[in-house]
């Protein structure tokens, strides 16, 4: 299986780099050969502390899983680690002689959150391609055929999104709750098809576009791999004509051949 | 579409505290397990509310200036009532707020009746006062001031949020006309916001958010029910989402209760609720 993938990222407009809190992997760009491949993207949520640092644990820790890990073994790992990545947070604060302030602490003791999107694309030996999907919350997958939408996972409706969407948390005593509502779809994938990652604000813009009639995969597919200028000036054009709400924005964009 | 604007360090909304701190502000509230007066139970309530905003907008880099936020006192006087390093001043930026608490105060919290309670840190930026008149109408005027400066400087701002808190007995005339006033105030994204909070010393049941016809115990809850600002339906779906289901028409207005809950009714960003 040969795949291109594509991704673009871009801060909330107003806001500087280091406060973007979306999360992809993978992070190399470029033609990938491979009879499995792994992707995900994940939204740190505004309310929370580290909550980036969390979403980027999170694709990691999906796509460098084996394919016998599912999602739940995937979060379980994830959250078994972040009590050291707390404790490193914590020490390398203190050496920065910045302690945790009371205004903090609070945040910390609940925990991060992120919204998470995990996909694997496959191709047995002599046999139509295959996609899996995982997700819990609003962070979405797209699949375009023949200039068509043919599938939108797990929200399928721009009015679906709002400010509260379901979210993986970093403690572990939430385990079960979160494996109870995970959400799971898969299909098939052929030569010519792209499936695109995205976070909220750039879902809800794809799929208000799709029930328009407006076919943004076009828009999106013109941006050449790469090409985060033209991303930016993309995205920049429709947040100032308010097509697009001014969030974290994330697009991982994959077109599989065999 | 109105209260659409989005709350971000670019474009900032406020909080205006309104407290009043006259002489009946001494009387003990009705209802309530621990015996206090109202002046510290407002004490006590605006103080968490701060330090629930500030914690709301925190992240690793500090806190975030989505909001500025002012308290203004009326009794024997009426201006900023913030103590310490913030005093004098009428608004001021989240992180200041945040970094800048008069006193940290250590209280016990207990989860349940029976647990033994720990320790947390209770940061406060004011003390309670309960000396003089209730010059309502003259808080309201220079509430108004603050925020025609505010305006002009914020036109496309989420419309400021106005909190009056109050035993409700204006002494220098009806504070209805002058509340219209107030919220005649707009931004791009629309009108101000008055809430009011009126403290009772009866043991009359607690009442939040009520409906435009509600029932209300005496003249001056429904004076100041009048008052408040209906709730935006950005509100009340945010309520909903909490567990509150208000009906339409719910107004800014709460009786001997806690209004904390409307911290949360504040879009900055993804809310964070438990899966359940």
């Amino acid at each position: 299986m040969r795949c291109v993938v594509s991704s673009f990222w871009l801060p909330r407009d107003g806001s500087p780099v280091e406060h973007y809190e979306d999360a992809y992997f993978p992070r190399r760009t470029g033609v990938r050969t491979t009879p499995r491949l792994r992707l995900a993207v994940a939204d740190g949520a505004s309310e929370s502390m580290l909550s980036g640092l969390w979403a980027q644990t999170l694709v990691r820790t999906w796509c460098r899983s084996s394919r016998r890990r599912g999602m739940a073994d995937v979060v379980a790992t994830a959250m078994s680690g972040w009590d050291r990545t707390l404790v490193a947070y914590r020490e390398g604060r203190e050496a920065e002689a910045r302690p945790i302030e009371w205004f903090e602490q609070p945040g910390l003791d609940r925990g991060a959150h992120a919204t998470l999107l995990g996909v694997e694309l496959t191709r047995p030996p002599g046999g139509d391609g295959r996609w899996s999907a995982v997700s819990l919350g609003d962070s979405c997958l797209f699949q375009v055929r023949d200039d068509e939408l043919v599938a939108a996972f797990p929200l399928n409706d721009a009015a679906a999104f709002d400010n509260a969407p379901k979210l993986v948390p970093s403690s572990a005593r939430h385990l079960s709750r979160v494996v109870a509502h995970l959400d799971r779809a898969e299909g098939t994938w052929r030569p010519g098809d792209v499936l695109f990652l995205t976070t909220d604000a750039l879902a809800a813009w794809f799929l208000a576009g799709a029930a328009a009639g407006t076919a943004p995969w076009r828009a999106l597919n013109g941006i050449a791999c790469d090409d985060s200028a033209a991303f930016a000036a993309w995205a920049t054009g429709e947040r100032s004509n308010r097509h697009l709400r001014n969030d974290d924005l994330t697009l991982v964009r994959v077109e599989p051949s065999p | 579409m109105p209260f659409s604007a989005e709350i971000s360090r670019a474009n900032p909304t406020c909080f205006l505290f309104l407290i009043d701190q006259s002489e009946s502000m001494g009387a003990h509230i009705g209802g309530g397990d621990v015996p206090m007066t109202k002046a510290e139970a407002v004490a006590d309530a605006v103080n968490r509310l701060l330090s629930e905003l500030s914690i709301k907008c925190a992240k690793e880099d500090g806190v975030r200036d989505y909001f500025h936020v002012g308290v203004i006192g009326y009794g024997a006087a009426v201006g900023p009532i913030l103590d310490g390093a913030l005093a004098g001043r009428d608004l001021v930026p989240l992180s200041d707020v945040a970094s800048r608490p008069a006193r940290m105060e250590e209280r016990t919290r207990h989860n349940g009746r029976h647990s033994a309670g720990r320790t947390v840190k209770f940061p406060t930026w004011f003390s309670p006062l309960a000396y003089g008149d209730t010059p309502m109408c003259a808080a309201l005027t220079r509430a108004r001031g603050v925020l025609s400066l505010w305006l002009a400087d914020h036109p496309g701002c989420f419309p400021p949020v106005v909190v009056n808190i109050t035993d409700g007995v204006s002494t220098d005339g009806d504070p209805l006309p002058v509340a219209q006033g107030l919220q005649a105030l707009t931004s791009a994204d629309g009108h101000v916001l008055l809430f009011n909070l009126h403290l009772s010393s009866g043991r009359s049941d607690p009442v939040v958010f009520p409906g435009p016809d509600a029932p209300l115990p005496d003249d001056y809850a429904r004076q100041l029910h009048r008052m408040s600002s209906p709730l935006p339906d950005q509100m009340l779906v945010a309520a909903a989402r909490q567990d509150l289901f208000l009906e339409d028409g719910a107004r800014g207005f709460a009786f001997n209760a806690d209004i904390s809950a409307i911290v949360q009714f504040l879009d900055v960003g993804t809310q964070v609720l438990e899966l359940r």
